[in-house]
């Protein structure tokens, strides 16, 4: 029977080599994509993998059970990956900077239907959200976490979350928008 | 299950979550209550669902395999380490060993002096994408090949492939799936006949599926 992530999280603590092993495949893609998100370099996004990895097998008697191991890992996974980003540039997008240059949705229902459908505009889209609302999407709608579990990761209040949640659906409607009308002219 | 009041402005926010099933059993009430009165909500949660549906696809770790065998290595020699300093302290604390554990270590300090003139570190560049710290030591007659591997390669095959050329890992794999290796030239073998040309060894690996790129990192001389 297959051992769930506290159970496995407990060897680890003993210092079950194996369990670590079977931890490592079990989590491994879902902390590597998460530290794309925020990296976007498939190399340090690796390295963030290897070090969150090694924390759990060093430290696995800090998890609190306050929240999933999921939660937790993720937690550990956004400050490693906030320390490498601050490292390599210096500075973060500010929400608001991006806010600025949002309009307003201009054009009919079906012009919407048509474009939020459209999986080339969302592809391009996403790619112009910053770091902090694209990685709330993500969050949501890949990792399927509440915005509660998100708020913890993050370390953000849960109106944050929201807030990000809606302008980045703002700007992504408005830029799908945008594109379906650049590309009927 | 108290019915819970909230304002259709506060059901557009949470709208995400009840479209990905993580809202409260209260909170998806209310959504849904508020979803059968309102045409605009019905509509907000459409687009949703579209946007959702035409997220693109996420990328996937393929390193998952020597990845694993390079946190193990880091977590045995931990291990080693650890148990190494405990070794050491309890042997220390019997006072009448102290003076040829001193003698010893001098030893092993004037080895090392002696062994550092063959000795060749590795560029920065290279420590930070191989991962690990330290000194490979070179001989005069040595090769040193840095290969990348694909990332469907497990490091049963890696092992493989050098051990057909007598070639010694001596560090990887990095998160890149990156390893050096070590090899002898007078004993270098390639289907059974010896190789005389590095290029000879370099193209080999270079018809190896599995291998992404091979790049010559110390010449013997």
């Amino acid at each position: 029977m297959e051992l769930t992530d506290k159970e496995l999280l407990q060897r680890i603590i003993e210092g079950k080599e194996k369990a670590m092993e079977q931890f490592y495949h079990r989590f491994s893609t879902v902390v590597y994509r998460f530290a794309m998100r925020t990296l976007n370099t498939p190399m340090d996004a690796s390295e963030i993998v290897n070090e969150v990895m090694l924390e759990v097998w060093r430290k696995a008697d800090s998890y609190a059970e306050k929240s999933s191991v999921k939660t937790w890992l993720l937690s550990i996974t956004h400050h490693k990956a906030v320390d490498l980003l601050r490292k390599n540039i210096r500075h973060q997008h500010e929400d608001d900077d991006q806010l600025q240059s949002v309009a307003d949705p201009n054009c009919s229902i079906d012009d919407f239907h048509e474009a939020v459908s459209n999986e080339k505009y969302v592809a391009q889209c996403m790619g112009e959200l910053s770091g902090n609302h694209r990685q709330v999407v993500e969050m949501t709608f890949y990792e399927e976490l509440s915005y509660p579990e998100i708020s913890d990761i993050l370390g953000v209040p849960s109106g944050t979350v929201k807030t990000r949640m809606m302008h980045a659906k703002k700007i992504l409607l408005s830029c799908v928008s945008r594109l379906l009308n650049w590309e009927k002219k | 299950m108290n019915n819970m009041n909230i304002s259709e402005q506060e059901c557009v926010e949470i709208l995400p979550w009840y479209l990905n099933g993580t809202l409260s059993a209260e909170e998806k009430q209310a959504v849904e209550s508020q979803l059968e009165n309102s045409e605009e909500l019905r509509e907000q949660l459409f687009q949703l669902q579209q946007l959702r549906q035409s997220m693109p696809e996420q990328v996937n770790f393929n390193n998952s395999e020597l990845g694993w065998h390079r946190l193990q290595k880091q977590i045995r020699n931990k291990r080693q380490t650890n148990s190494m300093s405990s070794t050491s302290k309890s042997v220390l604390s019997q006072s009448g060993l102290k003076r040829y554990v001193a003698t010893a270590a001098s030893l092993v300090i004037a080895v090392q002096i002696g062994l550092f003139t063959i000795t060749q570190s590795p560029r920065q560049d290279d420590i930070r994408l191989l991962g690990d710290k330290g000194t490979i030591i070179v001989g005069h007659r040595q090769l040193i090949l840095q290969l990348q591997f694909t990332s469907g390669a497990s490091w049963q095959q890696v092992q493989e492939l050098v051990r057909r050329v007598n070639g010694d890992i001596v560090q990887g794999p990095s998160a890149l799936g990156i390893v050096q290796v070590r090899f002898d030239m007078d004993t270098l073998m390639l289907d059974q006949q010896p190789v005389q040309k590095v290029e000879e060894l370099v193209d080999w690996f270079k018809q190896q599926k599995m291998v992404r790129h091979v790049a010559v990192e110390v010449q013997p001389e």
